[in-house]
């Protein structure tokens, strides 16, 4: 696995939280707005977003809700917690840090 | 699936990822439906990009880790199944010790029916193994069964009041 796969798979949570921080969310939509906030970046297998978006839900990160799409389609959107928003807030501060650190030692090179 | 599987519809890539799963229907059927839903938008959103239908179902597949998600989705739910399955068993015998205990005065001897079902006690430990499984478990069929094994220990335990008094 290449160091950016590595750091892509470390910041899906993270990633996910600060979009449902904005509004609530289906899967597909996410891995949508992640592809496109990121100009790509961030694209990822879009189905290994489930088990991501489902342990979050396990955790209380995260909450989820079937609504119907016109007559017969239905989605479920995914919604942050006031948990999901204390780990999001956690979690900003953490990745600030790592990379304030990671300048300090390798911004010079 | 090797680079060279080629899938006609949704159904064979939702067939491809139900076997990697070995989760109760009702998770399984949950799953499938949430993956569908996001394969009908992905070749959807495709086809009206001017791709082929057929092309789009395959790049969508592909996108989409067809070989992979079944088994990180069973990896995240099968320990909480299994929690829930010794939970759903734990519920009834405790609610039924507890009714046990109910049905026998404080000298040993067992009441009978007439006196049990007046007694307050009896209907809160009743309404409770009925009200916290089905609080607790998203499947019904777990309330259901919890509520079914609870009935059963107890009327065992009525039935038999001397084989099971300890």
């Amino acid at each position: 696995m290449s160091l950016q796969d590595q750091i892509r798979k470390g910041s899906t949570e993270i990633l996910v939280l600060a979009l449902l921080s904005e509004k609530p969310m289906y899967g597909y939509q996410i891995s949508q707005e992640l592809a496109r906030k990121s100009d790509g970046f961030f694209e990822l297998k879009e189905g290994l977003l489930y088990p991501t978006l489902h342990r979050m839900k396990q955790d209380g990160l995260l909450t989820s809700e079937w609504q119907k799409v016109g007559d017969a389609r239905r989605r479920k959107y995914y919604a942050i917690t006031p948990l999901g928003k204390e780990q999001l807030e956690y979690q900003s501060a953490e990745w600030h840090l790592f990379i304030e650190k990671l300048q300090a030692m390798v911004g010079n090179l | 699936m090797s680079s060279e599987q080629h899938f006609s519809t949704i159904d064979e890539v939702m067939h491809q990822m139900q076997q990697q799963m070995n989760l109760s229907r009702e998770t399984e059927h949950e799953l499938l439906s949430e993956i569908r839903g996001h394969l009908e938008d992905a070749v959807e959103t495709a086809v009206l990009n001017g791709e082929d239908p057929h092309q789009a179902l395959q790049d969508v597949a592909a996108r989409f880790g067809v070989n992979e998600v079944g088994h990180a989705l069973q990896k995240v739910h099968a320990p909480y199944e299994s929690a829930d399955a010794v939970l759903a068993c734990i519920i009834p015998v405790v609610g039924a010790l507890i009714l046990r205990w109910l049905v026998f005065s404080p000298d040993g001897s067992a009441i009978g029916w007439e006196a049990i079902l007046s007694r307050p006690a009896f209907w809160v430990v009743a309404v409770v193994a009925l009200v916290v499984p089905i609080l607790q478990f998203p499947k019904w069929r777990y309330a259901a069964v919890s509520w079914a094994l609870f009935w059963i220990i107890s009327v065992i335990f009525f039935v038999l009041p001397h084989s099971v008094n300890w």
